[in-house]
């Protein structure tokens, strides 16, 4: 157990398949809230935001990052947010942006929330420490 | 105040563990995790710097992805993630490669 | 609560990635909220700096204007890596902004004090 309780804020560059650094910041989130530490939010940006894609779907001996990010903060409380022009950009949206933009369909999984990078501000703020996974 | 490197690519791959022995100061420490754990196995050519940088324990390999990739008989310390966090609290921030 | 000192490292080529694009989006996003920034340019990420950026002719986008902005959003620590310009024979002048060159001890202390950093 923490002798202090930390607060971690995690930033997410990378996309949750294909490459290897969001699972590392999965297993990093998992061992920081087992160790008693706080974890205020995590912010995806750049190819991160496709962790929040509803639409993944992996084979089924195959680990769902998007479903363990879920899980996750929903049993502890943070907030998943997503960087609304990265998430646009790389065909992440909400049912708000897709009226908006008059597109057919949208795929933003909850409970994972589209943010401006405003929302990192105040992570950061918030935050005794801050960890970038690329 | 000090940094954690972490570091993700190989040194076969990308010149980032050669720009990021350039820029860590004296108290920082470096962290291997992901495909940059196979500097702590492979003879490149920063291999000797790693070698000094592990008798002064400041280089530290995540276990997972040695065992992942198969390696055994590294340099530095073998780290868990429970390590990795432990590692964070000691350090302001940490600069990821 | 002091504010952080956040430290923005960027040390990859624009177009060939986003990288360089959504650092300069980010950190001019956060200082609106935030007063103590310190941009990073290392390694190739001086090239952003070059001055004389035409990608009209990728499919990428010119965002190079963008760090025009940076003076008018009082983001004003602004460090360049001197070895990383010199291994690629680029001159000081040649660079699009105002900016603080510092050698390798500098730059070492410079980080250090940052409360967090984020690479790019």
């Amino acid at each position: 157990m923490a002798d202090i309780a930390l607060k971690f804020a995690v930033v997410v560059s990378c996309a949750p398949y294909g490459a290897q650094g969001a699972s590392s910041a999965y297993q990093f989130c998992t061992s920081v809230l087992q160790a008693g530490h706080e974890i205020v939010g995590v912010f995806f940006y750049q190819e991160g935001v496709l962790n929040a894609n509803q639409l993944i779907s992996p084979a089924s001996d195959e680990i769902n990052l998007p479903e363990y990010w879920s899980q996750l903060s929903i049993e502890y409380h943070f907030p998943l947010e997503v960087c609304v022009s990265a998430s646009l950009r790389r065909g992440i949206v909400n049912q708000t942006e897709a009226e908006q933009l008059a597109l057919s369909q949208h795929n933003l999984k909850p409970p994972f929330v589209l943010s401006g990078l405003g929302q990192l501000a105040e992570l950061s703020a918030a935050a005794d420490k801050l960890v970038q996974f690329l | 105040m000090s940094i954690l490197h972490t570091l993700n690519t190989s040194p076969f791959q990308t010149y980032a563990l050669q720009q990021c022995l350039v820029l860590m100061g004296e108290q920082d420490e470096l962290l291997l995790i992901e495909d940059g754990v196979v500097a702590a196995q492979a003879k490149h050519p920063m291999f000797e710097q790693l070698t000094l940088l592990a008798e002064q324990g400041r280089l530290f390999v995540l276990a997972p992805d040695l065992e992942a990739r198969g390696f055994t008989n590294i340099i530095g310390q073998q780290y868990s993630y429970h390590d990795f966090v432990q590692l964070m609290t000691k350090h302001q921030s940490q600069m990821a490669w | 609560m002091i504010e952080k000192k956040i430290g923005i490292i960027n040390r990859t080529q624009p177009h060939g990635s986003a990288k360089g694009r959504e650092s300069l989006d980010l950190t001019l996003a956060m200082s609106a909220f935030n007063e103590s920034l310190s941009l990073f340019f290392i390694n190739d990420g001086v090239y952003q700096l070059l001055d004389g950026h035409n990608p009209k002719q990728t499919l990428q986008k010119h965002f190079q204007p963008l760090f025009k902005m940076l003076e008018l959003y009082d983001v004003e620590n602004i460090y360049v890596c001197k070895q990383s310009l010199m291994l690629r024979a680029i001159d000081p002048s040649n660079l699009l902004i105002d900016v603080t060159l510092l050698d390798v001890l500098q730059l070492k202390n410079k980080l250090a004090s940052q409360d967090q950093l984020l690479s790019f």
